[in-house]
């Protein structure tokens, strides 16, 4: 009766190594992909442009019509009265702006869908894989409706229906409703994970826009939660500039 | 300027601001003067470890021996935690010297650059 339980275990340990064999691809495929699960913190600021200083302009090809309308947010700011931003209301910051979130982000990979759950503002992105998961409604929303692919060894993320109230960062980095942002997720050393962001908006841009981003993981970071309307101290003044209550 | 329990201005680079930068999501830095610091001497009066922005209150007496309030405006708690600060790191009457980057509209408020406690500890964002 034992002897014959061993041969069970063997003849299963064959078939196993058979399956095991035959899915090679797809296993490599799933190192792949599930490299990129775990906590990740952004290495740059929160400007968009990660090639200027605070302070200077940003180098985004802007069409006359939204660089008069940056030109503008910056002006404000140099009078020490800088319009307020959806987040300052404590709305979400929205896709892309919450790649560039000094809080840490996790990766989630499954089959269908790859979650990004992100401390900031405690915002949940799903990207569809494969042509699976909902058709875009036709209707903006702050981080959008997002398809993704694999493609080698990295994760293509498509995000359209995007709500041009958002802005890119404190400067008013302005969009337009038209905007698609195509990412591109890949591991490029041990631990590091870059994104590349290209801003593809035919009012706001005259030609794509690309920043490169990079992202540490962090191994044993706990994320935490992030209530913004806790104790919201900037109210939006009736000019649209950012309000500042300093009393308890 | 002599620095007593008066306030004072003090002209310095605009380098604490800009590194703070990094940490600005919620609002722009914008409304808080890069350019200057201000440093004031008191106590405590309350301690805020809320999102979107801590906050440290601080009752000092000015130079005409009147007793004020002075708001300071810390980041999120939860990029605090991460460095080292703890709901527990001040509590309420102790002696503290505040330096700010401080309002551009002379709000007696600013944004922080460094906390010192009577033990000589320093806290700071980065």
């Amino acid at each position: 009766m034992r002897r014959l339980r061993y041969k069970h275990l063997a003849c299963l340990a064959v078939v196993a190594a058979i399956f095991a064999t035959a899915q090679g691809s797809a296993a490599n495929a799933d190192a792949v992909s599930t490299g990129f699960n775990g906590i990740w913190s952004g290495d740059q600021g929160v400007l968009w442009d990660t090639s200027v200083k605070p302070g200077e302009r940003t180098k985004a090809p802007f069409t006359p019509e939204y660089a008069a309308r940056y030109q503008q947010s910056l002006a404000e700011s140099a009078r020490g009265k800088p319009k307020a931003d959806p987040t300052t209301a404590c709305m979400p910051p929205g896709v892309p702006r919450i790649l560039a979130s000094p809080f840490p982000f996790e990766i989630v990979v499954t089959p269908q869908t790859v979650f990004i759950l992100y401390e900031y503002m405690s915002q949940t992105r799903r990207i569809y894989l494969n042509g699976s998961g909902p058709s875009p409604l036709g209707t903006a929303s702050f981080n959008g409706h997002s398809t993704g692919r694999w493609a080698d060894d990295s994760l293509i993320i498509e995000t359209v229906e995007l709500n041009p109230k958002s802005v890119l960062d404190t400067t008013h980095f302005p969009h337009s409703e038209a905007l698609r942002v195509v990412e591109r997720l890949r591991i490029v050393a041990p631990d590091k994970l870059e994104i590349s962001i290209t801003l593809n908006d035919s009012k706001a841009l005259t030609a794509p826009w690309t920043v490169v981003r990079t992202y540490s993981r962090k191994r044993g970071e706990r994320m935490l939660e992030y209530v913004c309307a806790e104790n919201n101290r900037n109210p939006v003044n009736a000019d649209g500039t950012t309000g500042f209550i300093g009393t308890p | 300027m002599k620095k007593t329990h008066a306030t004072a201005w003090i002209v310095s680079g605009a380098l604490a601001l800009v590194s703070a930068q990094n940490v600005f999501a919620h609002h722009s830095a914008a409304m808080f003067d890069g350019k200057k610091t201000f440093t004031v001497e008191g106590t405590v009066k309350q301690y805020q470890w809320t999102n979107p922005h801590g906050w440290l209150y601080v009752t000092f007496r000015g130079s005409d021996g009147v007793e004020a309030d002075y708001s300071v405006e810390l980041t999120s708690p939860n990029l605090l935690l991460r460095r080292g600060w703890r709901p527990t790191t001040f509590k309420v009457g102790d002696k503290v010297t505040v330096v700010t980057n401080p309002m551009h509209d002379g709000t007696p408020s600013g944004r922080v650059v460094s906390i010192t406690k009577a033990d000589g500890s320093v806290w700071t964002e980065r």
